[in-house]
């Protein structure tokens, strides 16, 4: 009998203890507020609503988003708004949710109960417009921004002009609205760079140097790099596709991006966009593959991207392939001063007119706002979404988030910490590009950047079984294998 | 009178008739509702999306052939391809779980059972990771192979068991942490299932054993086995089961970075590219769907032929 009782227990405490364990996983859910200051307007953390006054006589307007920015940023956007002559009308509730992304489509699918604006990270929503779930975006792509001259398609910058059309029913609309531009690349640390008297590198030869200097400083105690292994590309494509960019040039990418033929994937082809991706992969095969053991920190392979930022945080590694998200998401991790530099150069990258090399900013797959086509109030989410267009909305973003916004508006007077503005200091001078195509194989995700699986962490992992030669000739194989059925 | 008689009874029969036949048909119309919506149709329309195309543009989904499943087997022959290995991975999962799991299950339950000192105890330990959630299991033990083996093996002096990269991240590590958890886990549910039917072997029989001068593994062996073959063939056959559904603990324990280590499986290849992917995708799912009944069911159909002649059911 006590034996049971112990037992029972026993059992009691690992079940609560598993419960508990599995809700502070959980992450999502309830809003954590910093306690911003929101004005006259109301924040009710528990229930997710904020209005001006009242709520009655109002319309709500729901409001789905993921924290990987804060979540200050969309309390201050919905607290002016609110404010303001355009949000008199309503009230706002919003709902935090990191699985956004991923439940989106099942959510369109369902139809019912589904929020008026969702921020999703990069996913395929052409087939939720393909498919009618999404809200025609047109007219508010034409529509003048409240308290300004210029529409809010006159006011847009770069490849988001037309990146956020798509097909339904063969005719070609704006089914998303544009959310932040990421500054991608290779995140430092300053106080250790500081310390040790080590110089940002300025090109690749220079930063095979450093790697070896931090070795022979360190004594091997610290890496020049940490990287997330157990996510998809180990975070290496913010400094591989910025490579391949400054080899290959803009121009060439947009070519690779219409995929028409098997043979843009063909690297063996100077004239090929892959050649670039080829030269990038031996690159990174020289510098970081070959010598893993020295420059990478060991156990990175089984990290995912929290635990390698914590690494970093810790003085693992003086170095880390990130985004100018880090600061957000793992600032409480990283004590030590921490800088964004601009990507080491390749020995062959392109240059101007003037002789001074092209720098570009690989911003990743764009995340973006959607209004469903079932959503209860869609014109209270289009002027909310055309609010948050207005100057002082989209420098509140920077200064909140650090990153910079897809529009033309100016970032010169904002007051950034040092990280944020390393950050704004790249994306003024290098060309800002992501992946956009509207080939039917794109859309479709029968072709990726990277056809056949991820490059970097398969290199890392599988050198020399897989090289950067051998990767490229698989690919090309592969595509040119399958390209008859796909079309 | 007798004719008035007659057709009063005729109108009861008629009657009563009636409303078994009302009765019957509302008994069967959920479970016969249930077949139609969740089997007949998914089913159906699996293979007819197998031979589908969404099209992009207009948004609706066009006849394509037998495209799909050429699609799938170029998938399958293109260099790099995760294909091959997820077969092979996914039918290795079958055969640990009938040929490991479930002997080392049957053993440990069988010293439960002989109540070997602290057995109440070795009860809850093997039963513990059944009960908990396989996103916190596979959370702790991540730690556990991340940081504790690691800082162990430091401290002992033992670098050289550690991987470089992890034993996620190791292509000869990887598949085998996934196997180590399966066992961990698994067993548990195992031991309760087969106690239970061993609970239920009559005392006669095992005194009759003793007499007759069994020993304990002859016990197992002649009497306990054949006696409990009935839930053995059952878990036996569920293990089938598992070549074609088997995704979410690579998924958890080694991430993205599942197909770059050899560790992906069957059920994996489809949630990754259906699930992530949407509706472009599904008819890719549903190719791969049809493929594995194909193959699935003559695996199971003799896996079960088998089952029944090894393990006959004895009634006591």
């Amino acid at each position: 009998m006590k034996t049971k009782k112990i037992m029972a227990a026993v059992l009691s405490a690992v079940a609560l203890f598993g419960t508990c364990f599995a809700a502070g996983c959980g992450g999502g859910g309830g809003g954590t507020s910093s306690g911003g200051d929101y004005g006259n307007v109301v924040f009710n953390e528990r229930t997710g609503e904020m209005y001006l006054d009242t709520m009655e006589g109002k319309t709500p307007i729901k409001i789905t988003y993921s924290a990987g920015n804060g979540e200050e940023w969309m309390r201050q956007w919905c607290r002016y708004f609110l404010e303001s002559e355009e949000g008199k009308d309503y009230y706002m509730l919003l709902t935090v949710d990191e699985q956004a992304t991923t439940s989106m489509s099942s959510r369109l699918e369902g139809g019912s109960n589904l929020d008026d604006i969702y921020y999703l990270l990069a996913s395929p929503w052409q087939s939720y417009a393909s498919l009618d779930q999404l809200e025609n975006l047109d007219e508010l792509y034409n529509t003048q921004i409240p308290g300004e001259e210029e529409t809010i398609l006159g006011k847009l910058t770069g490849t988001w002009k037309t990146y956020g059309q798509a097909y339904n029913q063969n005719e070609l609309h704006y089914y998303i609205f544009p959310s932040s531009t990421p500054v991608t690349g290779i995140v430092y640390n300053k106080t250790m760079f500081d310390e040790y008297g080590w110089e940002v590198p300025e090109t690749v030869t220079e930063l095979q140097a450093l790697c070896e200097q931090i070795v022979e400083d360190t004594d091997g105690k610290i890496a020049p790099f940490v990287y997330p292994g157990r996510v998809s590309g180990g975070y290496w494509d913010f400094i591989g596709t910025n490579w391949w960019l400054q080899v290959t040039g803009e121009e060439k990418m947009n070519e690779f991006m219409q995929f028409e033929s098997p043979e843009v994937f063909n690297s063996d082809s100077i004239a090929s966009p892959s050649y670039g991706k080829l030269t990038m992969l031996q690159t990174f095969e020289d510098l970081i593959v070959k010598n893993k053991e020295r420059y990478i920190a060991r156990m990175s392979g089984s990290y995912d991207h929290y635990q390698a930022q914590q690494a970093f945080g810790a003085g693992l590694a003086a170095m880390i392939p990130n985004g100018s998200w880090i600061q957000s998401e793992s600032g409480e991790d990283i004590e030590d001063e921490i800088r964004m530099m601009e990507t080491p150069l390749m020995e062959d990258a392109l240059e101007d007119e003037n002789g001074e090399p092209i720098r570009y900013n690989y911003s990743g797959q764009p995340s973006f706002a959607i209004i469903p086509k079932a959503a209860g109030n869609k014109e209270g989410a289009k002027a909310f979404l055309a609010f948050t267009c207005r100057d002082d909305m989209l420098q509140l973003y920077t200064e909140l988030c650090g990153a910079p916004m897809p529009f033309d508006y100016d970032v010169d007077s904002l007051e950034l910490n040092d990280f944020q503005q390393s950050c704004i200091d790249i994306w003024k001078n290098s060309i800002t590009w992501f992946e956009d195509s509207r080939s039917p194989l794109w859309t479709g995700l029968k072709v990726r950047k990277f056809n056949s699986g991820d490059p970097y962490v398969n290199l890392i992992i599988n050198y020399p079984g897989t090289t950067a030669d051998s990767w490229c000739a698989a690919e090309y194989a592969g595509v040119k294998g399958a390209w008859d059925d796909w079309n | 009178m007798e004719q008035s008689g007659q057709i009063k009874r005729r109108y009861r029969r008629r009657k009563k008739s009636v409303n078994e036949i009302v009765f019957m048909i509302t008994l069967m119309a959920i479970p016969v509702l249930h077949f139609c919506v969740f089997w007949l149709f998914i089913n159906f329309d699996s293979i007819l999306l197998s031979f589908q195309r969404f099209d992009m543009q207009s948004g609706n989904w066009v006849w394509t052939g037998f495209s799909n499943y050429r699609e799938l087997y170029n998938a399958y022959i293109m260099p790099n391809s995760v294909l091959p290995r997820a077969i092979l991975n996914s039918l290795s999962v079958f055969l640990w779980n009938d040929f490991i799991i479930l002997p080392i299950s049957l053993f440990c339950a069988y010293m439960l059972y002989k109540k070997l000192p602290l057995h109440n105890a070795y009860k809850v330990i093997f039963f513990l990771p059944s009960i908990i959630s396989v996103t916190v299991l596979t959370l702790s033990y991540s730690y556990m192979l991340n940081n504790f083996l690691p800082d162990l093996f430091s401290k002992l002096g033992l670098e050289s068991l550690i991987p470089f990269d992890g034993y996620f991240a190791d292509p000869d590590t990887a598949w085998w942490t996934v196997l180590i958890y399966g066992l961990w886990s698994g067993i548990g549910g195992n031991i309760v299932l087969i106690s239970g039917a061993m609970a239920r072997i009559p005392t006669e029989v095992l005194e009759a054993g003793k007499l007759d001068g069994l020993s304990l593994l002859g016990e197992l062996w002649y009497v306990v086995i054949p006696l409990i073959g009935a839930t053995l063939a059952t878990l036996l056959l569920m293990g089938t089961s598992v070549i074609f559904s088997y995704f979410l603990q690579p998924k958890l324990l080694l991430g993205d970075a599942a197909d770059t280590v050899g560790g992906y499986t069957i059920a994996l290849y489809i949630v990754n590219n259906v699930r992530d992917n949407g509706t472009p995708q599904m008819a890719m799912g549903a190719t791969i769907g049809v493929l594995c009944a194909l193959v699935g069911t003559p695996i199971v159909l003799v896996t079960r032929k088998i089952l029944d002649k090894a393990f006959p059911v004895y009634e006591y």
